[in-house]
């Protein structure tokens, strides 16, 4: 699998989640083009070509930021923070996928211009159904700039 | 020496009534004296001419016949007339014819001559009267008769007269004396009395007393009533003057205050009696001289009282100034100065008055609760701080909750489903029945953790007021209800709901909680009725919820609002046991309360007002 044909970033510190989450997705057929971020940092590494990912081939493929926002290093509101405010990166959809319903959570993810915000649901069906649906919204449905 | 200034008004009454009559008298007697002397001297010097014309006439023939032995007996009979010192006939040559001496022991006496153109002339000395008077027989001078009485009838008179006078004069002046006394009685015993009181009120500050009041209205009446009007004046105002003393003593003595004067000009300060031990000094120790004064102060505070001259208040003239001391025992006091300063009519300082007390305690104390104050202060701020910080680590458990603990949830549950997904067909149908009680265990561990979440943030949420319809609201939480209920006979009753001030989104959880809860324990009706409506309690709105369901023992309704109380085991009804503490939080935050009436079986009712009630709103306005 080569760089660029990393479709959907993963975001998650969490290696059940990441276990999860993949699950859910390999189910509808995306889990082939996957980039798992453990923290912040590798995240903005790979997204900015830094670090480990310096030497990725040039062209942005990455059509979803699945974010997780309790993240070690730098946090998931800092990551959207320099997604969303890099002229190269902001277009990228940025979906936050987290435990926490917190008010102060969400009102700050959209400020920061996050494009959809999402509660892991702790029921494993409904959490499926909506991995399902994102990926497919996402994915299929959504258009975006080449 | 006598002294009419010095008697009392009774001697002078006395002695001006005795004077006056006895004046009256003596002028009186007097006249008559001298009227009664004057005609009884008449009488006589007319007694005495006819005397000698009848001894003129009966010596006649005695002269012209030459015959002394004749007129010699006949002046014999003059000593019928006592009174007569002596008789003479003398020819009118002048020589001595015959004569009668009442004493017989008499010598002849020189004629004294009569005036030309006269027949008779008398004249008196202090003894005696004498008359002369010519013998005419058929107008021819043919004697001379001379006789000399003596005046003894007219002393006689006078003595008689002298003590008759006297002794109406002293009888006048007794009954002068008795009328006075009797006039005293009615007219200067009062005054006497009233001159009494005076004294007595003079010499012993007695205001109590009163002079004797008279029958009359005359002016002595009126003057003892003002005099007594003028005591009693007095009396009250002794009375306030000494009340008001005790008062500002008890206070100057109680309080430490002490109270002088200064006199300017002479440098002279007085001092009461509280002032000595302000200042550490035996009572009466201090002269009295500015001077000194000065020198009892802390050399910087010497000039104090000038500068307190200087500053005072140029209209009202108060001042207030402070000053240390240094006692003997050679602690330092600071004492406080207040009062005034008088000016003359240019507008210079003449002189002060004020009162001094001891702040030293007072100015200690400040000091303590100044640094009382910041320790409190500093502990406050610590306590703040602290709480603060509990608060913040509060905060980021209930974050960590709410995202920590709902991750190994979805774990557990996720593996579980794999599991029976991915090895579904080798295991056996005990271990599947296993792996659904686990995903049911922690879907509701699940719920407790959303609603324990609710619970803490309904207590960290501030009130946003805003006048609600809540029907409006209601028909909200009816819409996420009868999604959770679809399938069941359920007959909703919603009455009009009026428009509070609340905040929409935490009433809206009320309803919610109430509403679901309802659904909930009347699962086993059919049809279920549940009913909002709201009534008067006292005055009060109260809004109510109503359903036909299993109800509750009202044993256990002080629980009801608990956290993890439940009324139901798990098996019949499930629940965390959170939901109602949620809406009571809610409701206590309005200023509101919420409580439930229920019968086992037969339903339950759920009330609660959003809004303090009215007298507690009056009071707090």
């Amino acid at each position: 699998m080569t760089d660029d044909a990393i479709e959907i970033l993963l975001v998650e510190d969490d290696p059940q989640d990441v276990q999860l989450t993949l699950r859910a997705l390999q189910g509808e057929n995306l889990g082939n083009r996957i980039e798992i971020a453990r923290d912040g940092e590798e995240a903005l590494d790979f997204l900015f070509r830094r670090g480990p990912h310096a030497n990725r081939s040039n062209g942005n493929h990455v059509k979803l930021v699945l974010l997780d926002l309790k993240l070690p290093k730098v946090d998931g509101l800092q990551v959207l923070r320099e997604i969303k405010s890099s002229p190269e990166c902001r277009s990228i959809p940025v979906v936050v996928l987290t435990s926490s319903g917190e008010q102060r959570d969400i009102v700050e993810s959209y400020k920061l211009g996050v494009n959809s915000y999402i509660q892991k649901p702790v029921d494993i069906a409904q959490f499926r159904q909506t991995i399902k649906s994102l990926g497919l919204y996402w994915m299929v449905v959504n258009r975006q700039p080449c | 020496m006598f002294k009419i200034g010095a008697r009392s008004i009774k001697q002078k009454l006395t002695w001006m009534n005795m004077l006056v009559s006895s004046c009256a008298l003596i002028v009186a007697s007097a006249a008559f004296a001298t009227y009664e002397l004057t005609t009884f001297q008449q009488t006589m010097s007319r007694n005495l001419s006819i005397q000698a014309q009848i001894v003129g006439s009966n010596c006649a023939s005695a002269l012209l016949f030459g015959d002394p032995n004749a007129a010699q007996r006949t002046l014999s009979a003059l000593q019928a007339a006592p009174h007569i010192l002596s008789a003479a006939i003398y020819t009118p040559a002048g020589a001595l014819f015959a004569v009668y001496w009442r004493d017989r022991a008499g010598e002849a006496l020189p004629l004294p001559p009569i005036p030309a153109g006269q027949k008779e002339m008398y004249w008196r000395t202090d003894r005696e009267m004498a008359l002369v008077r010519s013998i005419e027989f058929q107008d021819k001078l043919i004697g001379t008769v001379y006789i000399r009485s003596d005046m003894h009838e007219l002393n006689y008179r006078l003595t008689r007269y002298a003590g008759a006078v006297t002794a109406v004069l002293l009888l006048s002046l007794l009954v002068a004396f008795v009328f006075s006394s009797v006039i005293q009685r009615t007219t200067v015993r009062p005054i006497v009395a009233l001159a009494e009181t005076a004294r007595i009120v003079t010499r012993e500050k007695k205001y109590s007393i009163r002079a004797p009041v008279t029958a009359g209205r005359d002016e002595i009446a009126v003057l003892i009533e003002a005099f007594n009007e003028m005591l009693s004046q007095i009396q009250e105002r002794d009375t306030a003057l000494q009340q008001a003393h005790e008062r500002l003593n008890l206070a100057l003595k109680s309080s430490g205050v002490g109270t002088w004067s200064w006199d300017i000009d002479a440098g002279a300060l007085t001092w009461d009696d509280y002032m000595a031990p302000l200042f550490g000094l035996e009572p009466g120790a201090f002269s009295g001289k500015y001077e000194d004064f000065r020198k009892l102060l802390q050399p910087a505070d010497r000039d104090c009282l000038g500068r307190a001259v200087a500053d005072a208040d140029t209209v009202s003239g108060s001042y207030n100034t402070e000053f240390r001391i240094k006692h003997k025992d050679d602690s330092l006091h600071v004492i406080s100065a207040r009062g005034k300063v008088h000016r003359d009519e240019s507008g210079r300082p003449v002189r002060m008055t004020g009162v001094c007390w001891d702040i030293t305690e007072r100015q200690r104390a400040e000091e303590q609760i100044r640094e009382l104050n910041q320790t409190l202060e500093r502990r406050v701020a610590d306590r703040t701080s602290e709480l603060e910080a509990a608060n913040k680590e509060l905060e980021a458990f209930t974050y960590s909750v709410a995202h920590d603990l709902r991750a190994p949830l979805r774990h557990i549950q996720g593996f579980s489903a794999a599991l029976t997904e991915d090895f579904g067909p080798r295991l056996e149908p005990g271990a599947i029945e296993h792996l659904t009680r686990i995903v049911e265990s922690t879907r509701h561990m699940g719920c407790l953790i959303d609603d324990l979440l609710s619970l803490a943030h309904v207590g960290r949420q501030e009130l946003r007021l805003q006048a609600t319809g809540l029907n409006s609201i209601v028909k909200e939480v009816l819409r996420d209800v009868a999604n959770e209920t679809q399938g069941r006979n359920i007959e909703w009753r919603i009455a009009d709901l009026p428009f509070v001030d609340c905040d929409p989104g935490l009433v809206k959880q009320v309803f919610y909680n109430l509403f679901a809860n309802a659904a909930k324990y009347t699962r086993p009706r059919n049809p279920a009725i549940i009913e909002a409506a709201h009534t008067s309690l006292n005055g009060q709105s109260v809004i109510f919820v109503k359903d036909n369901g299993v109800g509750f023992n009202m044993k256990y309704a002080s629980k009801l609002f608990g956290v993890f109380q439940r009324m139901h085991r798990r098996e019949d009804f499930e629940g965390t046991g959170v939901g109602l503490a949620t809406a009571q939080r809610i409701v206590h935050k309005h200023g509101g309360r919420i409580w439930a009436e229920a019968e086992l079986d037969k339903g339950a009712t759920f009330f609660f007002s959003l809004a303090p009630p009215e007298a507690a709103v009056e009071e707090k306005q």
